[in-house]
């Protein structure tokens, strides 16, 4: 997937769910069709913003999606760290500092949906004072 | 509008000697402007931190290790896990940054020889 199609499947898929506003490109960095990286930014409520970073190098990729409001709260990431777990190296950092397995494969197209319904949840939970 | 259209004024003005030279030296700047925008990303993240990428990685792997642990207190692993968030954000940056420096660092190889 070229920048151009992943930073407008990334801003439309965030545009298209109820909970962001405001989305906006932060930067993006291409060298090469195959060599470049992105950042997207949406607003979401009380002060929430989720943060999307991909970085597409020749087939590898690199992504983080965080939520945060003026601390990080949740981040699903594929860094190669926490090798015990089942997922390795995608995994999910919750509120709370637990490190778990995701359900992320570093295909943005499935990954964005699945964290837009985590987070869904977050603020489900939030609301219910869970 | 084609090149030797954009390149006349400046030849003109014997700013290049010619349409090769000017295109050389335009491409050997514009490379060398996206490497010095990259480097000073480094350097900054260097500066942060206060140790190279490679020092970094280590320190971040020591820090999820202790993360995973068992030692920590509930307060302990938030205020961790939310350290290493940011610090996971920094290095996913500092990554892309120097692997896109080396692409354009080869690119320049490339025009030189």
């Amino acid at each position: 997937m070229s920048l151009p199609s992943l930073l407008g499947f990334v801003v439309t898929g965030l545009q298209a769910h109820p909970l962001c506003e405001n989305v906006a490109v932060i930067e993006t960095r291409a060298f090469s069709p195959d060599q470049f990286f992105l950042k997207v930014r949406a607003e979401l409520p009380d002060s929430h913003r989720l943060q999307v970073r991909i970085y597409f190098n020749r087939g590898h990729t690199d992504y983080a999606y965080q939520l945060f409001t003026t601390e990080p709260l949740l981040r699903w990431d594929n860094k190669e760290e926490f090798r015990h777990l089942p997922s390795f190296p995608h995994h999910y950092h919750d509120d709370k500092g637990n490190v778990l397995p995701s359900l992320l494969n570093g295909n943005a197209i499935v990954d964005l949906q699945i964290v837009l319904t985590e987070i869904s949840g977050y603020f489900l939970r939030r609301a219910h004072g869970g | 509008m084609t090149v030797s259209s954009v390149l006349e004024p400046l030849i003109k003005r014997q700013l290049f000697a010619n349409q090769d030279a000017a295109v050389r030296e335009l491409t050997r700047d514009y490379i060398l402007r996206h490497i010095e925008e990259l480097s000073k990303r480094i350097r900054q993240f260097e500066t942060q931190h206060g140790m190279t990428f490679g020092r970094f990685d280590e320190y971040l792997r020591e820090r999820s290790a202790l993360l995973a642990s068992p030692e920590l207190d509930d307060v302990q692993r938030r205020i961790l896990g939310q350290a290493i968030m940011q610090e996971e954000d920094d290095w996913l940056e500092w990554k892309a940054d120097r692997e896109i420096l080396e692409s354009w660092l080869g690119i320049q190889q490339e025009v030189k020889n």
